[in-house]
């Protein structure tokens, strides 16, 4: 089954290409990875694909049904989760507030206004259950301004799963992190079961091919490679424009 | 853990809050017993704005939507029972439910037109809405008595037993509508329909990601403000027997978000006792000098400058510096 | 027909004295991204004070400028004292400032009572003027000179100064504007003086045809969001188009449907914003 397809897709801001007709397709389960140099488009097509930018043309498919012009709410409805580059979160609301939202954006009573958001049992349990999973249990009842920066990732990576996303958009959910928090992301992408086809824009290049099953490369808004991850590391032209400077 | 989701930002569910407010109720129970009209009447007022100030914190202090012209509900509220009273509807169902309709859906209008500016934009269009319908009240001589308004509003039949008509029955009118609408208020705040207006407050995008659909949040929020707002214009324009172009005035609109501010946005109580501050403050300095509004004016200089997050914020820090 | 005439020439010139009132706000706005609510304040008292000032000196140079002098220096010691210490946040910056308008308001009924008054015109300006076969005060033609002047100064400075470039470059982004070296402090200062001036300017040169009366403050204010919000917050061209269009339609609102004189000016507006929440010069925030 195809999880996401896109076909021509173009993004036009005044004079500039943000995307060139680009088409490509995600097999569900795949773990994708798109590598490109900085202003290559990665995060305008999470943008697109999210339904957070308009496309100036071309079609969106999420498992074979068209969204092109449909709300992210109702992306999200259909599966789709994603993560952002700079960590935006809820600064003043504490972690397990913050993952109880998350958890009840997918529920009925997210309209309810008589009854204490609290009071919802099962929708604080699997925030709890999602907190321990993450190891952010014991942050429970801190705010989220008051957590470290790799802690605040983690709480980034809770709210895209908390609905249990068939599609995850991770944008550089390693950016600013140390080696060793950085091998905990690697680890946690591991961790998380194939039913969710995972699309990842990351600058850690060897960690980024490590965790690939298939790699595209993205220059001004065009699909420049696309193939298994050794081959990608062995193509000239990605090459020149990625690894120029380490490989030379 | 399990009863830690108390975020210090949002007073609403905290002991300390809930016991002050329990006294508050008690004490503003109490004043027909103990004060004279004159107090009994500033206590109405107290209560009258704290109403129109919390009404504003909702969207302000909650959904994180500034707005210098929410007089225009508040204003709506209070011609809508002039008018209706002046016609000769006494039944206070009939007048209250007319002045809900009625600021619901200039409300409901206004939100469509709002909320799609931001920051200063936001502060500007609501001010222009505002002025739109001050601009009618003022000019439309035949309908609202322009610039004399209108005098004589008398208030409603009471309920059962209840007399209105009376002072003291019309202040524990004031008094119960008061408390009932900040219980709602805190109910709502606590339930999750405003906890996702928090969530929008923090981070409108992320709120959007996680699937919510942010517009028709804040739209409802809208709406629910300038009911509450109605419902307290409706209380004064009954207090005072009068309307005027005043009601809906940037003058109005200004003060309630500096009671809002100067009490603390997005507590429950801070809006209240910034009103409470404010309508007393009035009443004490009125009476010794005629220069009130230069202090009002000092006020806002000061709160901005030395307070921002309002009495609940300054609270706040000297209870983080003493742990 | 000269009824017509007669109506575009006092609008045009209500337009231009509009301008001149609201410019300062446009600047102030544009540079600091402060909502000046104490414009119209700035506005009252020079007018107040220009009175005050020709009373005892005879003198309308003299009153003009004591009267812009010493409302600068009042809006010097607020960007410096007050303003600066909260800076970037809007709904602080616009109630202190609607406060402030709140102070020198009631500060100006007190010094000068409740009595609506006007400035003496020079004794040049007082005759009419034959307009295309209308008479005319010279007086309105002269506001509209200088309207006219005071825009023509304000572009060139914008455009063809090193420090108008730098003022559209903080205006454009003041980080950038910060690296490359541009004093945005001192830049700030200046456009909020001069931003002050030009109120004071606009309340000289209305004193003798609108005068001053209490709650003018709010008035010119009302007058100057209405401008600035057509134009485009914080654009000059937009203001100087914005004021014409206001000027005009309030001078035909008032003359045609008087009853709903501020219903004709709030609603087209409202009208305006709902349909370009950034007016018609101005660029998405």
């Amino acid at each position: 089954m195809t999880a996401l397809e896109v076909t021509g897709l173009s993004l036009q801001f005044g004079g500039l290409c943000a995307l060139d007709d680009l088409s490509m397709a995600v097999e569900a389960g795949e773990r994708l990875v798109i590598l490109g140099p900085n202003g290559a488009g990665k995060t305008t097509l999470f943008n697109v694909i999210s339904g957070m930018q308009r496309p100036t043309r071309g079609r969106i498919a999420l498992f074979g049904q068209d969204v092109t012009g449909t709300s992210v709410a109702r992306r999200v409805g259909l599966g789709l989760g994603r993560t952002f580059q700079i960590a935006t979160l809820f600064p003043r609301l504490t972690v397990l507030e913050s993952a109880m939202l998350a958890v009840q954006a997918g529920e009925p009573h997210r309209f309810v206004m008589h009854r204490a958001m609290g009071a919802y049992a099962g929708t604080r349990r699997r925030a709890i259950e999602l907190l321990a999973a993450w190891q952010l249990d014991a942050k429970a009842d801190q705010e989220t301004r008051h957590l470290s920066y790799g802690e605040q990732r983690r709480v980034e990576l809770v709210l895209a799963l908390a609905r249990r996303p068939r599609l995850l958009l991770l944008d550089e959910p390693a950016a600013g992190l140390s080696g060793e928090e950085t091998a905990a992301v690697e680890a946690m992408v591991r961790q998380l079961s194939r039913d969710v086809t995972v699309m990842l824009i990351e600058h850690d290049v060897d960690m980024a091919l490590r965790l690939a099953d298939r790699v595209i490369v993205l220059q001004q808004g065009r699909l420049l490679a696309s193939g298994e991850p050794e081959d990608i590391r062995r193509d000239p032209r990605v090459a020149e424009i990625y690894f120029g400077a380490g490989h030379a | 853990m399990i009863d830690g989701n108390d975020a210090a930002a949002d007073g609403a569910r905290s002991k300390p809050g809930m016991r002050l407010l329990l006294i508050l109720l008690l004490a503003l129970a109490t004043v027909p017993l103990a004060a004279d009209s004159y107090v009994q009447g500033v206590a109405a007022r107290m209560m009258i704005f704290a109403l129109f100030a919390s009404s504003l914190n909702l969207i302000l202090g909650y959904a994180g939507l500034a707005s210098l012209g929410h007089a225009a509900y508040f204003g709506m509220g209070a011609y809508a029972v002039a008018k209706l009273s002046l016609a000769g509807v006494s039944n206070l169902w009939w007048q209250l439910g007319v002045a809900c309709a009625a600021t619901s859906a200039l409300a409901a209008v206004f939100g469509l037109l709002v909320l799609r500016a931001k920051g200063a934009y936001l502060l500007m269009i609501t001010l222009a809405l505002a002025q739109v319908v001050w601009g009618i009240a003022y000019g439309w001589r035949a309908f609202t008595g322009a610039d004399d308004g209108l005098p004589g509003i008398h208030r409603p039949e009471g309920i059962l037993l209840w007399d209105l008509s009376g002072d003291v029955g019309f202040y524990y009118f004031v008094f119960a509508v008061f408390a009932a609408m900040i219980w709602a208020i805190r109910r709502l705040v606590d339930s999750p329909f405003g906890r996702v207006l928090v969530g929008i407050r923090e981070n409108e995008r992320r709120m959007g990601a996680l699937g919510y659909h942010v517009w028709s949040y804040q739209y409802v929020a809208c709406i629910l403000a300038g009911l509450i707002a109605g419902v307290a214009g409706a209380l004064l324009a009954w207090q005072n027997g009068f309307v005027g172009p005043s009601y809906l005035s940037v003058n109005y609109s200004a003060t309630a978000l500096i009671m809002v501010i100067l009490g603390g946005a997005g507590t429950v109580l801070g809006p209240v006792i910034g009103a409470f501050l404010i309508v007393a403050l009035e009443s004490i300095v009125s009476g010794m000098t005629e220069r009130w509004v230069m202090v009002l004016g000092a006020i806002y200089v000061l709160v901005t400058l030395f307070a921002p997050d309002g009495l609940a914020g300054v609270l706040r820090r000297r209870a983080r510096a003493t742990p | 027909m000269s009824f017509w005439i007669y109506q575009l020439l006092v609008g045009l010139s209500f337009g231009m004295l509009l301008f001149i009132s609201s410019a300062g706000l446009a600047l102030i706005y544009g540079v600091m991204r402060i909502l000046n609510l104490a414009h119209g304040a700035f506005y009252a008292i020079a007018a107040w004070l220009a009175i005050q000032v020709a009373g005892y000196s005879g003198s309308l140079w003299l009153a003009a400028v004591c009267g812009i002098a010493a409302t600068v220096f009042i809006g010097i010691l607020i960007e410096r004292y007050l303003l600066r210490r909260i800076a970037g946040d809007e709904l602080p910056q616009a109630l202190m400032t609607f406060g402030l308008m709140l102070i020198l308001g009631d500060f100006a009924l007190w010094a000068w009572g409740g009595t609506p008054q006007t400035l003496a015109r020079p004794d040049w300006l007082t005759g009419p003027v034959r307009v295309a076969g209308v008479a005319f005060p010279a007086y309105r033609l002269f506001v509209i000179a200088v309207g006219v002047l005071v825009g023509a100064l304000l572009w060139y400075l914008q455009a063809r100064t090193r420090v108008g470039a730098m003022v559209r470059a903080v205006a454009d982004d003041v980080e950038t504007a910060r690296s490359l070296g541009i004093n945005v402090s001192l830049l700030s200062s200046g456009a909020f003086a001069t931003g002050t001036a030009l109120a004071a300017l606009g309340g000289i040169v209305g004193g003798p045809i609108v005068g001053v009366h209490v709650g003018t403050e709010l008035e010119v204010l009302l007058l100057s969001f209405v401008v600035v919000i057509i134009g485009g917050l914080g654009s000059l061209p937009g203001a100087f188009v914005g004021a014409i269009i206001v000027g005009l339609v309030d001078t035909l609102g008032k003359a045609l449907v008087p009853d709903f004189a501020l219903f004709t000016l709030f609603a087209p507006m409202a009208l305006i914003l709902a349909v370009r929440p950034t007016g018609l010069f101005g660029r998405e925030p």
